[in-house]
């Protein structure tokens, strides 16, 4: 029983990360119609950047801000100059352009600060001795660190679109742009805003899953995330925030159940797992959990 | 500087091995992508899983080389299928998510501890090749023109492979100009208008996947077979990336532009990374700004912004056609 519970509190800690990560998605999702590839290694840099200033003796706390700011710019700036030029043409144009962006990044991390992985901080105590006893089970503390922030930010994305003005417009774009437009509504920024926000979310994604993890950062941290992050996404179905958190905590759960308890699959392997995850969804239910129905249309 | 050794290096990339396996890639996804109007964001596995199906075949299990040619073509058509049959009924952006998430997964089972004995780890595998270049007509010595020369086993591989990339631009044009290659672009043009007409859209997306995916399979058996060594790390995500690129350069939906993007895009980029490693190696640029290792990280960079200013510019590429792209399509 405390092995399943550790089990459960390491997969609901994944999950949690999984969980914003696909939050992020679903903001760019919501405003631009396209999933960006290129989240993860967004995420990826900006985590290399609170790393970078631990080196240099910045607190991480004040590395983490730091990292959310980059990330809002990079988001905005990736919006405004490589994705809306493109964005009018087709979406196919706009998911090429994530492609490349998402090897530019990788790219440019290694550029900066090389290949080697290295030792990143985490933001709560994480020792060995660290942790409070639930049930006979471990709950360590920056596991609950980690949920105690993923709760405050889902808290405040749910505050943010539905009690603020800023947050009705940016439904209101995800709506209908053209309607928006017309009611006065600066579409073009709210777009660059939403690139901004999952910029943000992505980035905290990033800095809370890195000491997770036994492998410290490194170029390949992010691009598993970002394969978990679309399997909820996708299972939560790919407009909704609500069905991004559940979906998030259902494949962190699964993924730690099944690599505890299935024996063939663990190690490297339960990245397969979520495929898996993916294309039953898309199989059984394209529009996902709590998706809207023109999902479907082509 | 040593200007020769770079001109050298570079006119031997432009019809190189690199340029051969690129090629194939690039026009099995200009079936897919530039054609059916198909995002295949993992036509890296295509060429992995066929390469590596050679290759166990061979070296892990010790059966002939022919087989391990059927089992790699066998593995490819599987792999379309699997990617094809949950995603091709839906939005774009499916496929591509599925093929990116399935190709990172194919490469980590490759290189798994786990399956060490069968896929060799990270190192991959050596010696399935024997028989290959057992077949070489070549006479051992080297071949070319002044200093631009190859060894016998070079040429054999170039000659193979030249030969594969001409047969399959000789198929794609025919396919392309038959009923079946007007389908498919009216496919990437009005989905639900060639639906409306009768015709089975979720069938000629799969055939153009498939077909895509088994020319892409021989660029993966010419560079299993050209290097004489698999290894999971030369299938990642830049590989398709570079495709792409490819594609995008030369220009979408045009028979011989993946061919010719290939050779430019080689050339560009031996060029640049030989360019920026001899200026940093004598000194031209200080070691203070940039590392002969960094140098590789630049040429990424620089092919990542290329790609995104060409869409943005000129998304027909050099000799695509403005009114025949998936990508302008509004």
């Amino acid at each position: 029983m405390d092995i399943f519970l550790e089990r459960l509190f390491d997969g609901l800690t994944n999950g949690a990360v999984y969980a914003i990560m696909a939050l992020a998605l679903v903001v760019v999702f919501r405003s631009t119609g396209t999933i960006n590839f290129a989240q993860g290694e967004m995420a990826l840099f900006t985590t290399y950047i609170a790393w970078w200033l631990t080196t240099i003796g910045v607190p991480l706390w004040a590395g983490t801000v730091a990292a959310a700011g980059v990330g809002f710019l990079l988001g905005a700036v990736v919006e405004r100059t490589l994705i809306r030029p493109v964005r009018r043409r087709s979406d196919m144009a706009t998911l090429i352009v994530a492609l490349g962006l998402f090897t530019a990044f990788n790219a440019l991390a290694g550029l900066l600060w090389n290949s080697e992985t290295k030792p990143m901080p985490s933001l709560f105590p994480s020792g060995l001795k660290d942790y409070l006893s639930v049930g006979g089970a471990r709950l360590y503390i920056d596991a609950l660190g980690v949920w105690l922030v993923v709760i405050a930010l889902i808290g405040a994305v749910f505050l943010l679109f539905n009690r603020t003005r800023l947050g009705l417009h940016m439904r209101a774009v995800a709506g209908n742009p053209e309607s928006a437009a017309l009611s006065g509504v600066r579409t073009g920024r709210i777009l660059m805003l939403g690139w901004g926000l999952a910029g943000i979310v992505g980035s905290l994604a990033g800095v809370l899953v890195t000491p997770l993890s036994p492998q410290q950062l490194s170029l390949q941290t992010m691009f598993p995330i970002l394969i978990y992050a679309s399997a909820a996404a996708l299972f939560g179905g790919l407009d909704s925030p609500m069905g991004a958190v559940v979906g998030g905590l259902v494949i962190g759960v699964l993924e730690a159940l099944i690599t505890g308890y299935v024996e063939f699959i663990g190690g490297t392997l339960p990245q397969t797992a979520a495929l898996v995850v993916i294309v039953l969804i898309l199989l059984l239910r394209p529009t996902g959990l709590f998706g809207t129905r023109q999902m479907e249309r082509l | 500087m040593d200007w020769n050794s770079i001109f050298v290096t570079t006119v031997k990339a432009s019809i190189g091995l690199e340029t051969v396996v690129y090629a194939l890639a690039a026009i099995g996804l200009n079936v897919q992508f530039g054609y059916a109007g198909l995002l295949n964001f993992g036509q890296a596995a295509f060429l992995g899983v066929a390469a590596y199906g050679l290759a166990v075949t061979v070296a892990t299990f010790q059966l002939p080389f022919w087989l391990g040619i059927v089992i790699g073509l066998a593995a490819t058509v599987v792999l379309a299928f699997l990617l094809g049959i949950p995603t091709l009924r839906l939005r774009a952006d499916y496929l591509a998510i599925v093929t990116i998430a399935a190709a990172e997964i194919v490469r980590l089972i490759f290189r798994a501890v786990k399956f060490k004995d069968v896929f060799g780890g990270s190192d991959g595998l050596q010696s399935f090749s024997g028989d290959f270049y057992a077949m070489n007509p070549y006479a051992p010595g080297s071949y070319g023109i002044g200093s631009i020369t190859f060894t016998e086993r070079t040429m054999w591989v170039l000659t193979v492979g030249w030969i594969l990339v001409a047969l399959s631009c000789a198929l794609v044009y025919l396919l392309m100009k038959s009923p079946w290659g007007r389908v498919l672009k009216a496919i990437r043009e009005d989905e639900d208008a060639v639906r409306s007409l009768g015709k089975n859209v979720f069938s000629y997306k799969m055939q153009a996947l498939v077909l895509g995916g088994i020319i892409g399979c021989l660029g993966g058996f010419v560079f299993a077979l050209g290097q004489a060594s698999v290894q999971p790390d030369l299938y990642g995500t830049e590989f398709t990336f570079y495709a792409y690129t490819i594609v995008i350069l030369g220009g979408a939906a045009r028979v011989f532009s993946p061919v010719v993007g290939a050779a430019i895009f080689w050339v560009l980029l031996v060029f640049i990374g030989n360019t920026l490693a001899e200026a940093v190696g004598s000194g031209v640029i200080p070691s203070s700004i940039m590392t002969v290792s960094q140098a590789g990280s630049v040429r990424f960079m620089l092919v990542g912004l290329g790609l995104m200013l060409l869409l943005i510019f000129r998304p027909q590429g050099i000799f695509g056609d403005k009114r025949e792209i998936a990508l302008d399509a509004r």
